[in-house]
């Protein structure tokens, strides 16, 4: 067939010449896609709208040799509060760029979908910040690294007082496996406790977690640490959103 | 393997490493200044050539020039106290075509971009704030691009010199001229819903 329809978000969309952008898309039924969307920059185009990065729309997409190119699109949600504030943009770059770092082309992840297309919706709810730290957790479980937080990781023990968390020993550990892994840094209980209501709690629930700005920082490093260990990367926006928080809290 | 002689192949090589170009164009190009007469391509090395080598950044406002200001920056009969800042030296093209602004410009160079990495360190934006210093301006006008980096740059440049009570605006959103209405997206729609005026 050379015409088929996808639902999907627009990650990432990046000028290529002639008023033509290439758009990387995170569909339900196809997972990453990449496609070109020919004469979209010009204020004529009438898909201009529907193809801006964190838009969630309706695409029908013709079959091209090297590339697929979009042939009608249509919003289904646009998001407008993620273009309101730098907060809320970064926020939302965030996710998109972790789902990239994430996810393969052509493979269909329908949960992580599911998931980012939530967080996007619920990020006017103004908790950005533990909305991401959740997606952070989520996410990273559902492509195969889910941390362990109820034992050891190293032994497979319960966990004792003292606790330790490694991202190349996979989680929490034990006292005496987490002195002896060089990477281990100490935590406390109420961290672990937090991180696993960010795993298993659902988006929308996410509002009734309180958690003190002390937890929030370790929580953000702990999980920068753990995502860096699996993409073997920093993800630019997050480094833009570690450097410019403050400013951007003043503008929420 | 080969198909052209050294020269030839390397005019076709430098050709395709321009934007937009690609292969078949810069063979194109490199044949058909093969066969056209020697002055036209004399004249293009030497445009290319004197273009490199004068033109510059304007000093004030970051606008290609050939001395240290620009021609609006020198133009004494522009409004100096409200600047329209813009992405890149051509937007001032397209905003002087329009005829209807008659202030000062200054160029980012570039927009905020947190997927890209490009923070505001990256961009004009000290320039920016040092001409506002004990300048007379009433008005900036943030002429970015409706984008994503676009209101992010807009965004954060209104959070900088909202502080300095100058008006801060930003270019008003909406339907193209043209368009239908059918075709509009929500944001565009609703933008030209906030923007409306009264007709007379």
């Amino acid at each position: 067939m050379k015409l088929y329809q996808v639902d999907a978000i627009v990650l990432r969309s990046v000028e290529c010449g002639k008023g033509d952008k290439l758009l990387l898309l995170f569909s339900r039924r196809l997972g990453r896609i990449k496609v070109i969307a020919h004469g979209v920059s010009k204020p004529s185009s009438r898909k201009r709208g529907f193809v801006q990065p964190f838009t969630y729309s309706k695409f029908l997409i013709r079959r091209g040799r090297e590339l697929d190119s979009v042939s009608q699109c249509e919003g289904i949600a646009m998001f407008p509060f993620l273009r309101q504030s730098l907060a809320m943009i970064s926020y939302a770059s965030y996710l998109a760029e972790l789902t990239l770092a994430l996810t393969l082309e052509g493979e269909k992840n329908e949960p992580l979908f599911q998931l980012i297309l939530e967080t996007m919706r619920l990020l006017e709810s103004g908790e950005a910040e533990i909305l991401t730290r959740s997606f952070e957790i989520k996410a990273v479980s559902l492509v195969g690294y889910r941390p362990v937080l109820d034992i050891c990781a190293g032994c497979g023990q319960g966990l004792t007082r003292d606790l330790f968390f490694s991202a190349g020993g996979g989680g929490t550990l034990c006292e005496v496996c987490g002195l002896g892994d060089q990477q281990a840094f100490p935590i406390n209980k109420g961290v672990v406790g937090t991180l696993k209501a960010l795993l298993n709690l659902p988006q929308d629930r996410l509002h009734q977690l309180k958690v003190s700005p002390a937890y929030r920082r370790q929580i953000r490093t702990l999980l920068s640490r753990y995502l860096k260990y699996y993409l073997e990367r920093d993800l630019k926006s997050a480094a833009f959103i570690d450097q410019f928080i403050e400013d951007i809290w003043s503008h929420v | 393997m080969n198909y052209y002689t050294k020269t030839v192949a390397r005019l076709i090589d430098q050709f395709s490493r321009l934007p937009g170009i690609g292969p078949k164009t810069a063979q194109r190009l490199a044949f058909y200044l093969l066969v056209a007469p020697p002055e036209v391509a004399a004249n293009l090395a030497n445009a290319i050539a004197e273009a490199r080598t004068t033109v510059r950044y304007c000093q004030v406002c970051g606008n290609f020039t050939e001395g240290d200001r620009c021609f609006i920056c020198s133009d004494g009969r522009r409004s100096t106290d409200i600047i329209c800042v813009v992405e890149r030296p051509r937007d001032i093209v397209a905003m002087e075509k329009t005829k209807g602004f008659r202030g000062l410009y200054h160029v980012l160079h570039g927009v905020i971009s947190p997927m890209e990495g490009v923070g505001p360190g990256q961009l004009r934006i000290k320039e920016l704030m040092r001409r506002l210093e004990g300048a007379p301006v009433k008005e900036i006008i943030l002429a970015t691009n409706p984008s994503v980096e676009g209101d992010a740059t807009a965004l954060y440049l209104a959070g900088l010199i909202n502080p300095l009570e100058i008006r801060v605006t930003r270019l008003a959103h909406g339907l193209p001229v043209g368009a239908d209405l059918e075709y509009a997206d929500q944001i565009t729609l609703s933008k030209a819903l906030e923007g409306r005026r009264v007709i007379k």
